[in-house]
């Protein structure tokens, strides 16, 4: 078993989820299947993530 | 770009503490028929864990959500583990990592996955895979605890512990073998945390792109971190099953000190990049050299008699069967 963990706390009520995601749209399971895994198993880091964004921006 | 072994899927069992072994896991994800979202949440069905995908409204309903959840950003998948006004704090490969709201939201994609844990969730099989992971992890100390105590007995039947170059001999022998040990490993594409920030010390990256080039293999038959591996392991091996042998030993040192005159003329002049591991092994082939020096191991060997060739023969033998084992264990992931 994990012993890696990030402290969390699971937050048991469901209301305010309810709202947000009744103007959210549910994705379809085809949907769901157009969207990749990445099989490199990157460390997405802050500083990775802004370089993204730069770089997108400056495209 | 740092990569790791670990998975999506686990980072989600993980932070929604169902139970979860992660060979088991990482076999499941590793296998998946679909490797996509949906294949994710087949898989996480398996565990308990429903999970539904939603595209957000706006990427600041972020903020309303109950964590865990995945969210998607530009670079992949994370897992939010909390969210305060300043914050969002996510896992991403087991690595725990925290951004400002604001810096965030420029990189979520408005894709969430949002998991909701049945009662009783854990993986399928659970107690049996801990059976075996504990059984697995038995093994290998009991491994590491036998290979320890037959050193110590070698090391003090032969009387080894009594000359000073011999404990120094075979301190840098285990050096060595854990240099080499990351070399192959590298050369291998297998992921090594360790690895990745001693590489970092001289030049960030330096190793991978020495391990691209052919000047990391001896004319494309065996690497540089194969020799590297089978000659400090049977130093050692000699050293402590056939001590008279270390006069040998030593001439087979002279013998790789012109190697490592080549290895850092190239890594300065032609690769004009630096691997700090491969400079590590070099300076261990030095510094042997000054143990077997000091430590008077060097005396004439002429002419050579059976016994080095024998010991010659070894080396070989045991690259040879490195050389056919290590293909198997190629990450090809990557």
């Amino acid at each position: 078993m994990s012993l890696d963990t990030q402290s969390v706390t699971i937050d048991k009520t469901s209301g305010e989820n309810e709202d947000v995601l009744s103007t959210a749209t549910k994705l379809t399971p085809l949907e769901l299947n157009n969207i990749k895994m990445d099989v490199r198993h990157t460390v997405l880091t802050p500083d990775y993530l802004e370089k993204l964004t730069e770089s997108g921006q400056q495209s | 770009m740092a990569t790791t072994d670990h998975t999506i899927v686990a980072d989600l069992l993980t932070a929604l503490r169902v139970p979860f072994t992660k060979d088991y896991t990482k076999q499941r994800f590793d296998t998946m028929p679909f490797k996509t979202l949906f294949g994710v949440t087949q898989l996480l069905k398996e565990y308990g864990v429903a999970s539904a995908g939603y595209n957000l409204a706006d990427v600041k309903d972020l903020n309303r959500l109950n964590t865990p959840f995945i969210a998607g950003t530009r670079g992949g998948l994370v897992i939010v583990t909390s969210i305060n006004p300043n914050s969002v704090s996510y896992l991403t490969q087991g690595v725990p990592e925290s951004m400002s709201i604001n810096d965030f939201e420029k990189v979520f994609t408005k894709l969430v996955i949002i998991p909701s844990v049945t009662s009783g969730a854990k993986e399928p099989d659970y107690n049996k895979h801990l059976r075996m992971v504990m059984i697995k992890d038995a093994k290998k100390r009991l491994l590491w605890l036998l290979a320890g105590l037959l050193i110590t007995y070698l090391f003090i039947f032969n009387g080894l512990w009594r000359d000073w170059s011999v404990w120094a001999l075979m301190c840098i022998d285990f050096f060595g073998l854990w240099v080499t040990y990351m070399l192959v490993q590298k050369s291998l594409s297998i992921k090594n945390a360790v690895a990745d920030k001693v590489c970092g010390v001289l030049q960030e990256g330096g190793c991978d792109s020495i391990l691209k080039t052919n000047a990391s293999s001896f004319f494309g038959i065996f690497s540089w971190s194969e020799i590297g591996f089978t000659y400090f392991g049977v130093s050692l091996l000699t050293m402590l099953i056939c001590p008279s042998a270390i006069h040998w030993l030593a001439l087979i040192n002279i013998c790789c000190l012109p190697y490592t005159v080549w290895s850092i003329s190239y890594q300065k002049f032609v690769a004009k990049h630096w691997c700090t591991l491969c400079v590590c092994v070099q300076l261990s082939l030095w510094l042997q050299f000054l143990c077997y020096f000091f430590g008077r191991h060097i005396s004439p060997v002429l002419p050579l008699s059976l016994g080095f060739f024998a010991l010659g023969a070894t080396f070989v033998l045991v690259l040879l069967l490195l050389n056919r084992v290590l293909p198997h264990f190629t990450n090809t992931d990557q």
